[in-house]
């Protein structure tokens, strides 16, 4: 079996939330740091640990504000480095796919 | 060896010979204009075709643009946006974001690669508009005056993108 080819698959609609909060705990419920430490991170290095890839799938939802995705990614990225998050992340948003590429600027720091 | 020569005919001081080799190479040359010009108007009818569809494709953006203005009016006077509202501005933006990523991916697939900056240029104030509209969305009570004002000048400075963009794609 290739190890390669695993992945550690997230579904935000299903396994989080459709209604996408603000950034912070603080300011609401459902944030985007509520996601990245309860979700996104223990995937992510459960996903490192194996060597596997990381599957986001952003469909099914209302709708994200910026400031969620970019605490999230951007914020896992300030965490754990912006290559070895690209490196094995892969992202679906047919609903919108234009948030593939905003997430990959807030991950590369380009924008926050 | 002397090639086969044709008279055609002698008209006064005008006398038309030619030999099998001028006449093939006539034959070939005519060809090649035909041919050549063919691929030129094919080539025309293609970028015509090409430009057409980009100015189109920008429309539609302009249209999502001012449906989504016209959903952020609801909310001017009061600033408290019930949940049916923050939808409804939601999916604006969304079908907004959607007509400008339809933009890039034309363009990309055209290979215009000369209109590049110009698309980045309104993808840039998409994604402004994005954070200004959407992340008041997510909190009490909603948008302010401020804000408002805020999204109402980046839609102007959008719609002028786009519009710029069209002439782009004109003088193209």
């Amino acid at each position: 079996m290739n190890v390669a080819e695993k992945t550690v698959s997230i579904n935000v609609a299903q396994e989080f939330s459709k209604t996408p909060g603000p950034r912070f705990r603080s300011e609401g419920n459902f944030s985007g740091e509520q996601f990245r430490e309860e979700i996104l991170e223990p995937k992510f290095l459960s996903a490192t640990a194996e060597n596997a890839r990381m599957f986001v799938d952003l469909d099914g939802g209302y709708g994200y504000a910026t400031s969620f995705l970019e605490e999230a990614f951007g914020g896992l990225a300030r965490i754990h480095g912006e290559d070895r998050l690209l490196r094995i992340l892969d992202l679906k948003s047919d609903e919108e796919p234009y948030l593939i590429d905003d997430i990959k600027r807030y991950i590369r720091g380009e924008r926050d | 060896m002397t090639e086969p020569v044709h008279v055609f005919g002698s008209f006064g001081w005008l006398e038309l010979k030619i030999t099998v080799g001028e006449l093939a190479l006539a034959i070939s040359t005519l060809a090649a204009a035909y041919w050549i010009t063919r691929f030129i108007q094919k080539r025309q009818a293609n970028d015509e075709a090409t430009r057409d569809l980009m100015i189109k494709l920008c429309e539609d953006a302009l249209q999502e643009l001012s449906a989504l203005s016209g959903a952020m009016e609801d909310c001017s006077s009061d600033c408290k946006i019930e949940d049916a509202g923050r939808q409804r501005i939601r999916r604006h933006m969304q079908r907004f974001s959607n007509s400008v990523h339809t933009i890039e991916v034309a363009a990309a697939k055209a290979t215009l690669n000369k209109l590049t900056h110009r698309i980045t240029e309104v993808k840039d104030l998409r994604q402004t508009l994005h954070t200004q509209i959407t992340d008041p969305l997510v909190t009490d009570p909603g948008l302010n005056p401020d804000q408002l004002r805020q999204i109402e000048g980046t839609v102007r400075q959008t719609r002028e993108a786009l519009i710029t963009l069209q002439l782009a794609i004109i003088q193209q």
